[in-house]
């Protein structure tokens, strides 16, 4: 599971303070949506919202749940069956599900980061969909500019969508390759579907997402591989559910 | 050549069997199938025989038997009686309930029990069956996501499509809920405890986690990967379940309800301890199969608890370990087949077993390892069994190659001896004593002459057959036949201590057979064979000389030739006696000649007559000689 946490270097403030010292508050909830304490081993009973969330604190919705957490630097739209840990005042972990983040733009010198154990993101100021599931992460840029590298600075194998996407020619090989996919890997179609279309740019350290792209990061063959594509209907869909919570 | 060294790919192919067997077995300890779960669980379930640790004494069982139900009635109770019950543990740590309120009864009883479940630290139970998941309510999966543990992904957890809670209103009145399944193994025995269960996207928690995570405020963690209660490492299988590590069944603390609801209740008796509340009386069914016999559920829960508590949690000895152990195993068992008495190889590979066992009994008991002996025993046995068939086929190729390269030569009794002290066949040549032994048909001319060649062929096949039976029956080994003589080793291949004696046998017999012989044709002289015989002893050099894939087994040197002149030397010297007055002649006849050290090694037991000393061709010194008197030796029965 890759883990997607955010490192806030503004300094956030919360809109009710706790005994803990909260950090964040949980705003809104839908369907069930549990608050495990750190270090607590059981969830809290009963959250009335708003809450505030301390250091530590875990955000879970469960299949039917929804939450928005706000901070100082924007808002976050927690999905269903998502888990977001509240790290510290500057950094949240998505452990997993999909999240769409609204980050205020910064002052110059404290622009947000996103990491993940692979990758870093410098968000100025944007609006992204996250969803980490499995072996797979997604980011979604709606609006503004982010920049994706790798924790350990490596390359990356870049694939950018060809401009011409009608165009899908598949050997025997690669046709009984692709089934498989399908059949197996019902999660990697869209990726593995997008990287037939797309062509290898080249192994790079860092991507500038643009508006309006999508890039997915995967492992195959234990190579990392960064796909970019225009975003996809599904993630626009989900992107329009969440945004609906958004101030 | 080529025929040992396929023997001894033999063995390398019995190797590569044995490590391919080995494999197999690791694949199915890896994934058994029931059956063979069942009967490795049936002999590992010895170990627990030999367990004799106490629980942990936080732990108490507060049962509801014979003597409770006598007093209070048959279950399920008035829930007010089991209200005033549950008060009295009011100063317990954790209780924990092994039954299920489903079902609503009298108004003001389940009034009372709600009221007492909401001032406790009490865990509540559900089971994994009855309605359907799926007609849950939104405060119904509240609550179960309170009791949950969170943010759980794993696959192979054991999941259930249906719930049965207690009613809603003792479902809020209970701080935490925890299922009580357990699930047996398929022999029908509870040896496994789940950690959890999926039901739907909630991962709920079994009573004896539950109880611990409430009375140590610490949380599981759970992966496919790995799992962790605290700071506890959980060694879960691929369900998420643990090898529960049994305590003697008459260990544990227990309170009956009577007890409980006496009048000189002390409540310090729970103070600070954790208590599963249990049914234990016979008529409610709550009886499980395990290991050690039959005991109530709740035990199971409370083993469990225990093992959690006294960090006793049983990790097996599984992959790589257990690999390895296979792989020790195998290179003992390749020793084992370097032993050539078959009686001890089963005897090692008894020992090897019975190690095994001991060793599993031993990680049981001091190491809290869980060693399925089942399977390492069953690979020795295979490989018993392999071994015992390969090592016999090897055997039988043995003894034809043996038999093949001597049986024309040697003695069947030698041969026999051959084919068991395999390693006393040298191949290559070797300086040794030994006595050569030559006859050669005198005057055989005339005969060759006057049979035909078939005929012929057939008289001295008879002869030959004769002589050498003579050979064989004396331990001598016939070298070869050059034309109509035949020369003859004794002392070799196998040690013959006595071997100039034997010789001397041999020729005495190989003498009375060719008269038994002569006997066949009393009219008919041509047919009529004379022999002369030459015996020395002495060192030479034998073994198998030749070039590769073709060996000859013969013999060379000094002593050979000089036996082979003996032998020449008959026909001469048996001249030269008959022109000697009879009363000078010792014995009639001189058909056999021995040597100097052939003499000296039969003087004393066999007749022996010296002649004048011989000058032989290729000697330059003549050599002195003894005329062997075989008719005297028949005579005397020496033979």
């Amino acid at each position: 599971m890759l883990a997607l946490f955010f490192i806030l270097f503004s300094m956030l403030s919360v809109a009710r303070a706790q005994p803990c010292g909260a950090i964040a508050t949980l705003q809104r909830i839908e369907g069930i949506v549990k608050v495990q304490p750190a270090q607590a081993a059981f969830p809290l009973r009963d959250v009335q919202v708003p809450h505030g969330l301390c250091a530590g604190d875990k955000v879970f919705t469960l299949t039917n749940g929804k939450a928005l957490i706000i901070y100082d630097a924007g808002e976050l739209v927690l999905d269903n069956s998502s888990k977001v840990t509240i790290i510290q005042a500057q950094q949240l972990n998505l452990d997993e599900g999909s999240a769409v983040f609204e980050v205020q733009r910064q002052a110059k010198g404290q622009e947000l980061q996103a990491h993940t154990p692979l990758i870093v993101i410098g968000v100025k100021g944007t609006r992204f969909l996250l969803t980490s599931q499995d072996k797979n992460t997604q980011v979604a840029l709606i609006r503004g500019l982010i920049e994706v590298q790798r924790q350990d600075k490596q390359e990356m194998a870049y694939y950018q969508t060809k401009p011409n996407t009608d165009v899908l020619e598949l050997s025997e090989q690669e046709r009984l390759e692709f089934e498989q996919f399908v059949k197996n890997r019902g999660q990697e179609f869209a990726q593995f579907a997008e990287q037939r279309r797309a062509e290898f740019s080249a192994f790079v350290q860092a991507i500038a997402l643009q508006e309006g792209l999508q890039l997915s990061l995967g492992e195959r063959d234990a190579k990392y591989i960064a796909l970019e594509a225009p975003i996809s209907d599904e993630l626009e869909q989900q992107h329009n559910e969440l945004a609906q919570w958004l101030n | 050549m080529v025929e040992l060294k396929q023997l001894l790919r033999g063995k390398l192919v019995l190797y590569g069997l044995a490590f391919l067997l080995l494999l197999l077995v690791y694949a199915i300890a890896q994934n058994p199938r029931p059956l063979v779960q069942s009967l490795a669980g049936e002999l590992s379930d010895v170990y627990y025989s030999f367990n004799s640790r106490q629980p942990p004494p936080e732990l108490v069982f507060l049962e509801i038997e014979n003597d409770s139900v006598r007093q209070f009635g048959r279950w399920p109770w008035q829930r007010k009686i089991l209200a005033e019950g549950l008060q009295r543990l009011e100063q317990a740590k954790v209780i924990g309930l092994d039954m299920l309120f489903s079902e609503a009864t009298r108004a003001r009883h389940d009034l009372a029990l709600i009221q007492t479940l909401a001032q406790l630290p009490v865990i509540g139970g559900l089971f994994l069956n009855g309605p359907m998941s799926s007609e849950l309510d939104e405060a119904a999966w509240s609550a179960l996501a309170d009791s949950a543990i969170l943010g759980v992904q794993h696959s192979g957890l054991i999941a259930s499509q249906r719930i049965e809670l207690p009613t809603p209103q003792i479902r809020e009145a209970l701080p935490l809920l925890a299922a009580l399944n357990i699930t047996a193994d398929d022999d029908q025995l509870f040896r496994h405890y789940p950690v959890a269960f999926q039901v739907h996207d909630l991962v709920l928690p079994n009573l004896a986690v539950q109880m611990w995570r409430l009375a140590k405020q610490q949380n599981v963690q759970l992966s496919a990967e790995h799992a962790t209660l605290g700071a506890q490492y959980l060694p879960v299988d691929a369900q998420a379940r643990l090898r529960l590590n049994f305590y003697p069944t008459d260990s544990w603390q227990r309170i009956t309800f009577a007890e409980l609801m006496q009048d000189d209740w002390q409540p310090e008796r729970v103070a600070g301890r954790i208590v599963l509340v249990g049914i234990s009386e016979a008529g409610v069914t709550d009886i499980r199969a395990t290991p050690l016999g039959q005991i109530p559920g709740p035990l199971i829960h409370l083993t469990m608890l225990g093992n959690l508590f006294d960090g006793s949690l049983l990790t097996p000895i599984n992959g790589l370990q257990l690999f390895s152990l296979m792989c020790v195993s195998l290179l003992i068992g390749i020793w084992t087949w370097q032993l050539r008495l078959p009686v001890v190889r089963i005897a090692v590979w008894g020992l090897q077993a019975v190690t095994l066992c001991v060793l599993g009994l031993l990680a049981y008991k001091y190491f809290n390892l869980w060693l399925e002996v089942f399977y390492p025993i069953v690979l020795l046995f295979l490989w018993l069994v392999l071994g015992e068939a390969w090592l016999f086929r090897i055997s039988t190729a043995e003894t034809r190659y043996l038999r093949n390269a001597f049986s024309s030569y040697v003695a069947p009794t030698l041969v026999n001896k051959l084919v068991k002290q395999g390693e006393d066949l040298h191949l290559g040549g070797q300086r040794q004593q030994l006595t050569a032994l030559f006859t050669d048909l005198r005057d055989f001319t005339p005969t060759t002459e006057a049979l035909d060649t078939e005929v012929l062929v057939q008289h001295l096949n008879a002869y030959f057959g004769l002589m050498i039976n003579r050979l064989h029956r004396y331990q001598g080994t016939l070298d070869k036949l050059i034309g109509d003589a035949v020369m003859a080793l004794f002392n070799a291949p196998l040690a013959d201590e006595d071997h100039a004696y034997h010789a001397c046998l041999a020729a005495a017999a190989m003498m009375q057979a060719l008269e038994e012989f002569n006997h066949r044709w009393p009219d008919d002289p041509i047919r009529q064979l004379r022999m002369g015989v030459g015996i020395n002893t002495g060192e030479a050099i034998v073994g198998n000389i030749g070039a590769a894939g073709r060996f000859n087994y013969t013999a060379i040197g000094d002593a050979v030739n000089i036996a082979a002149r003996l032998e020449s030397a008959t026909k001469e010297v048996q001249q030269q006696w008959q022109q000697l007055p009879a009363a000078q002649r010792p014995c009639q006849r001189v058909d056999i000649l021995i040597g100097e050290a052939t003499y000296k090694a039969v003087k004393d037991r066999l007749p022996c007559y010296p002649v004048e000393e011989l000058v032989l061709k290729g000697k330059s010194q003549p050599l002195p000689a003894w005329v062997l008197d075989w008719q005297k030796m028949v005579q005397d029965s020496v033979l």
